[in-house]
């Protein structure tokens, strides 16, 4: 099997990047990130016994009140809201199934292709190396946080949540597989029909989701049931029921090996057709639909950066594929709090990830030529962020905008998830910002193919973004009274807190931008780092 | 009378004055103290091994990196604070000497932002004549990512000369260009010359570098070696000179 084969060129190159690793002190961070990885899963997977620790053991008369709501929660989600949630994280599962490889799937090899060039080796490692980059992407991780999470709080009643949560990571093994298996059918319809069958799958996705919100509105947020089934069965996985837990464990690992199988008969049919090439450029439609057609003249270096995003598809795919992610779970999950704080964090953080963080090698060696324009200098941090505000914003809109056509929802709901938003957006773009000038990443983005930053780069960064984003969206969310499940977080002072607070942050962000801004105009060591890092390479 | 150096004994009046430039990256020093002057009319020519700090030079006359010591003036801009670094920024254009492209931008972008930059929007249609005059002209509208490397130091030189009022600053110009772009290069640098531009051209091709430069300053390991007439580099026995004086003092 040609995916076993692979596996062996994989092990050598992952082994020479890790010999190639320069300075050595590297290797312990990435370990370091490595077991900081592990440790979150694992710290994840206690999370159901950490709160039934906390909501069986007595507390002082200042903390009944909170045990008791923690009590409320876990009843209310246990009974009412399990299924909902495993309902809408497999829609999640499988929407990252089927739209990553539509919509951003690259196939980037472990080193880029060029510099394998001279070394003798078959195309066999691009169908493991594949594999092994869907394991260690970002979006993977946060699957398996998100399944262990889930199994966790579901099998909060049993004494074995052991085979739950396993059944979980066994779950997110057939997801990785799976949607590895999904890319290389779509390249594979792709290289044998044309780019159009693409969009037919796109186009039939769609009208199949459509199709089932008219038909049945109210057992879509279930996946008709499907989520129901999901808890039930992790919920009865247990020592007494043996049969029915290697029935699962075993069901998983054929699902595996069958998938394994498949993707190596598919990835070999595609490998041995040639790469379509696009017959026109794509940007051009796309530049012209935006009304941004090249006859336009550039007025300044935001134009010329907003142009970038809308012609590279490693920066507008994802945000793409984030914004429909936003869209589909705000509107399928019916505006619920947890959906909306989810996508004040998520939005900010998928930008950042695609753009601002490693802004410096989207513009490679551009940046030499860029600096050495007049105002350039002083311009382009500020156009960097302005582009990005812009982003967030428009993609905002159009959440909010359907939230209203499809609910009406309350104002306050709006409030909450404009100041949330406007809040995370000033959090992450400083942080990510900050960190492209003071510590920019050696990894040139070129126009095709590959990701703005490599899996293990993001991985790390998003993982420090999620935490930033999730305690801003929680201190504006639970400042303006927002309902979490069954828990009313009281409104300290309604939405002048949630303003007082939004101030402030902007304050702080403001004051730190201007700080970098004035460091990276005088600094003769930032901008000779940058030239060094990624403009001289 | 002119202002020298008594080290080199280089005159140092021009658009462009080096005086005791030293740049260094982490405590590794690039450049070591070197000096040298470009008058206007005048084409300088920096030749080196690897690793000479030719293009750390450059970089520093372009003003993206700041000497750790010395001086550089450009059109009488001292570039040791922002203000006059934009201020020289104003007249000169600079082509680096990798890519120096951002990928996900067109020619017509390029041209579009540096004159939106420069304030010089009028002159757009120079910027058309000089790409097609440098055999560009059908890929105006095609991203420069999907370039060969010959096709964007074809472009980079343009934008250099659109850029340029008083200085014009190519490394590696010719570097992977085809004999027709290296002419249409060579007559660039020829007509910038005739504008009374300060050219400094760096490059290994020491052939090309001496038919189109006035004279040449020789670099090994950041310091200066010899600056000559590039009518003594000429030919074999110019190239023979050339390796003369690397390996002579490589060797010392």
């Amino acid at each position: 099997m040609n995916l076993l084969h692979g596996m062996s060129d994989s092990l050598d190159i992952l082994s020479f990047k890790w010999r190639s690793i320069r300075p050595k002190s590297q290797r312990f961070w990435i370990v370091a990130a490595i077991l900081f990885a592990l440790g979150v899963i694992l710290g994840t997977a206690y999370f159901g016994s950490a709160f039934r620790t906390l909501v069986s053991t007595p507390m002082g008369e200042g903390s009944e009140s909170l045990r008791q709501s923690l009590l409320l929660f876990i009843n209310i989600f246990l009974e009412n809201n399990a299924s909902v949630a495993s309902g809408g994280i497999l829609w999640a599962l499988l929407a990252s199934i089927l739209l990553i490889p539509l919509v951003g799937y690259s196939f980037t090899s472990i080193i880029p292709e060029g510099d394998l060039a001279s070394v003798k080796i078959t195309d066999n490692h691009k169908i493991s190396d594949s594999l092994f980059l869907q394991f260690v992407s970002s979006i993977s991780f946060v699957q398996i946080l998100t399944l262990t999470g889930l199994n966790s709080l579901l099998t909060i009643g049993s004494d074995t949540p052991g085979l739950g949560i396993f059944a979980g990571w066994a779950l997110w093994t057939v997801v990785v597989f799976a949607t590895v298996l999904s890319a290389w059918f779509f390249e594979f319809l792709v290289r044998k029909f044309g780019i159009k069958s693409k969009i037919i799958a796109l186009a039939v996705i769609v009208g199949a989701v459509g199709t089932s919100y008219l038909v049945a509105p109210d057992q879509i947020a279930g996946m008709f049931g499907l989520g129901e089934a999901y808890a039930s069965l992790v919920q009865s996985l247990s020592y007494d029921n043996f049969g029915i837990v290697t029935l699962v464990i075993l069901s998983l690992f054929a699902a595996i090996v069958v998938l394994g199988f498949l993707i190596s008969i598919t990835a070999t049919k595609t490998l041995q057709m040639p790469e379509k090439t696009k017959k026109k450029d794509r940007s051009k439609i796309l530049l012209a639909r935006f009304g941004l057609a090249q006859k336009n003249k550039i007025s300044g270096i935001t134009q010329f950066l907003a142009n970038m995003i809308l012609r590279q598809s490693n920066i507008w795919k994802p945000l793409l594929l984030s914004t429909v992610f936003s869209i589909v779970m705000s509107v399928v999950f019916f505006a619920f709090y947890q959906i909306l704080f989810t996508v004040s964090t998520l939005i900010p953080i998928m930008i950042s990830l695609v753009w601002s963080i490693n802004i410096f090698g989207i513009l490679g060696s551009g940046t030499n030529w860029l600096v050495s324009l007049p105002d350039a200098r002083k311009k382009l941090l500020g156009s960097i962020v302005t582009v990005q505000y812009i982003i967030i914003a428009m993609i905002s809109v159009v959440v909010i905008a359907l939230l209203f056509a499809f609910y009406q929802p309350e104002i306050d709901i709006y409030v909450n998830f404009l100041l949330a938003t406007t809040a995370c957006s000033v959090v992450i773009t400083q942080f990510a910002i900050d960190k492209a000038v003071k510590n920019p990443y050696r990894y040139r983005v070129h126009i095709r193919g590959e990701s703005v930053l490599p899996p293990n780069k993001a991985f790390s960064y998003m993982a420090k973004l999620f935490v930033i984003g999730f305690i801003i969206a929680g201190i504006m969310y639970g400042l303006g009274g927002a309902q979490w499940s069954a828990f009313d977080l009281p409104s300290v002072t309604g939405q002048i807190a949630q303003v007082i607070v939004l101030l402030i942050i902007i304050a702080i962000a403001r004051f730190r931008f201007v700080s970098l801004r004035r460091k990276w105009l005088t600094d003769t060591k930032i901008l000779q780092n940058i030239v060094k890092t990624v403009g001289s390479s | 009378m002119s202002e020298k150096n008594e080290l080199n004994n280089i005159p140092l009046d021009g658009l462009i004055k080096v005086e005791d430039l030293t740049v260094s990256f982490n405590g590794f020093v690039a450049v070591n103290s070197i000096n040298f002057s470009v008058a206007p009319g005048e084409v300088v020519g920096i030749l080196g091994s690897n690793g000479a700090g030719k293009s750390t030079t450059m970089k520093a006359l372009a003003g993206i990196i700041r000497p750790e010591s010395g001086k550089i003036t450009v059109d009488s801009h001292i570039l040791t604070n922002l203000r006059e670094e934009e201020k020289a920024k104003r007249v000169l254009g600079y082509c680096p000497d990798v890519g120096g492209l951002v990928v996900g931008a067109t020619p017509r972008e390029h041209i579009q932002l540096l004159l939106s930059l420069h304030k010089r929007e009028g002159d757009y249609d120079l910027g058309l004549y000089l790409v097609e005059k440098i055999g560009l002209s059908e890929f105006l509208d095609t991203p420069v990512g999907g370039f060969s490397h010959g096709m964007s130091r074809r472009l980079s030189v343009v934008l250099a000369t659109l850029a340029s009022e008083k200085v014009l600053i190519l490394d590696e110009p010719f570097d992977g260009v085809d004999p027709i772009g290296v002419d249409s290069i060579e007559k660039i640098i020829q007509e910038a010359k005739a504008s009374g531009l300060a050219v400094v051209v760096c490059t290994h091709l020491q052939s090309i570098l001496t038919r189109v430069t006035d004279k040449v300053v020789i670099m090994r390991k950041g310091t200066i070696l010899q600056e000559l007439p590039s009518s003594e580099l000429l030919g074999k026995e110019g190239e023979a000179r050339y390796k003369e004086i690397l390996t002579t003092v490589a060797g010392e």
